[in-house]
């Protein structure tokens, strides 16, 4: 069911971003887009992400703040850098766990719209990394004929290391101000602990798999350097 | 139009971010260890019939002939410590007790919210008595929730 829920959500976001496109090719003069230098430095976007507030609905669990910076070139390459800070508290009958840190994404997208537009259509490749500390006052195992086994694991640090290919869309609500969200395939590539196994990883998500379809929703301002 | 995407974006996302509250992933770390029986001497069914698994921390047997499935059986390591001392005999003869001891590393596996974490194995080594096993062979020395193959096979 959730595999459907994503696979309707890349689905209709590709649908709609094309259809956005198409509409803007009948308002927009044809500009010679091969003649043009896909490298020429334009302009650096600062952005906030805004899934925390999704969190307080979907993840109270966690707590997270994060930011980016894109140096863009011709609207259509983006280096990206995006930071930000997460802690997670979390209690049920089976384990009691809290951890927090940081991580960085770092990475580089390409805008798929032809277009000189200031929208984006982006699908990019980018690396994680995430530094955090864990700890787990009472994690309950269950085993068969071995009954419930209490385990206490005092504070440790953990990290961990990703890979995630993203496509998303950004559009310009106001001038200079943008909105925009990306979906993320992502594949955790190492994770580094001593004796749990970490539940959220900062900047990657829940664990529990190697490969999760993760979001980001954010607000952009950009300021622009070469018009 | 564009606007409209943009939303609509959002929205899905939002709700693609439910979970669920019930345990639906596996979350059995326990060995699968295969009972066989090359002896010409023995009988395979009476072996199988007779065994008993006992360990001290236990409060029940593991009955060999009530928990098989197809000459294997699902045997569980103590999850609190890194070694596990098992005591295998007959019904029929009581006085032939073998002692399998494995020792392994432990390692506490996230598996979700609802299902909490399982401890999972590496490193798996054995040692045995010969009174009745001839021998014992490791297949697997890591147990995980994915495992479907035999771990260990005991040989009578």
């Amino acid at each position: 069911m959730k595999a459907f829920t994503w696979l309707s959500i890349i689905s209709l976001s590709l649908f709609l971003s094309f259809a956005a496109s198409a509409q803007e090719s009948e308002q927009i003069a044809v500009e010679d887009t091969l003649a043009k230098d896909y490298w020429s430095f334009e302009s650096v976007r600062l952005g906030a992400e805004i899934g925390k507030f999704s969190d307080l609905i979907f993840l109270p669990e966690r707590s997270s703040y994060g930011g980016s910076l894109e140096v863009i070139f011709s609207n259509k390459h983006f280096l990206t850098l995006i930071g930000g800070i997460s802690s997670y508290q979390d209690e049920t009958e089976k384990f009691t766990y809290d951890a927090s840190g940081y991580y960085v994404v770092a990475g580089i997208d390409r805008n798929m719209l032809q277009k000189d537009v200031n929208d984006a259509f982006t699908a990019g490749l980018r690396f994680g990394y995430a530094s955090f500390n864990q700890h787990a006052s009472q994690i309950n195992i269950d085993a068969y004929r071995w009954g419930t086994y209490p385990i206490t694991m005092p504070e440790e640090e953990a990290s961990a290391l990703w890979t995630e290919l993203s496509i998303g869309v950004k559009a310009e609500i106001f001038p200079h101000f943008f909105m925009g969200w990306s979906v993320q395939a992502r594949l955790l590539i190492n994770s580094s602990y001593n004796t749990v196994e970490p539940i959220d990883i900062p900047g990657y998500g829940q664990n529990g798999s190697n490969f999760r379809l993760a979001a980001r929703y954010s607000i952009f301002y950009t300021i622009p350097f070469r018009k | 139009m564009k606007r409209l995407g943009l939303l609509l974006g959002i929205v899905l996302i939002l709700s693609g971010s439910c979970s669920d509250d019930t345990c639906t992933d596996n979350i059995d770390t326990r060995m699968l260890v295969a009972i066989t029986v090359p002896d010409p001497d023995l009988s395979e069914e009476d072996m199988t019939a007779q065994l008993v698994i006992t360990n001290l921390n236990w409060s029940d047997s593991l009955h060999f002939a009530d928990e098989h499935e197809d000459q294997i059986i699902r045997l569980g390591l103590n999850p609190a410590k890194d070694t596990s001392e098992f005591v295998l005999f007959l019904k029929n003869d009581e006085l032939m007790k073998d002692t399998l001891l494995l020792t392994y590393t432990r390692s506490a596996k996230y598996i979700s919210e609802a299902c909490g974490f399982v401890q999972e194995y590496s490193n798996l080594q054995g040692k045995h008595t010969r009174n009745s096993i001839d021998s014992v062979k490791l297949f697997n020395t890591k147990i995980t929730t994915l495992d479907e193959s035999i771990h260990l096979a005991i040989y009578y």
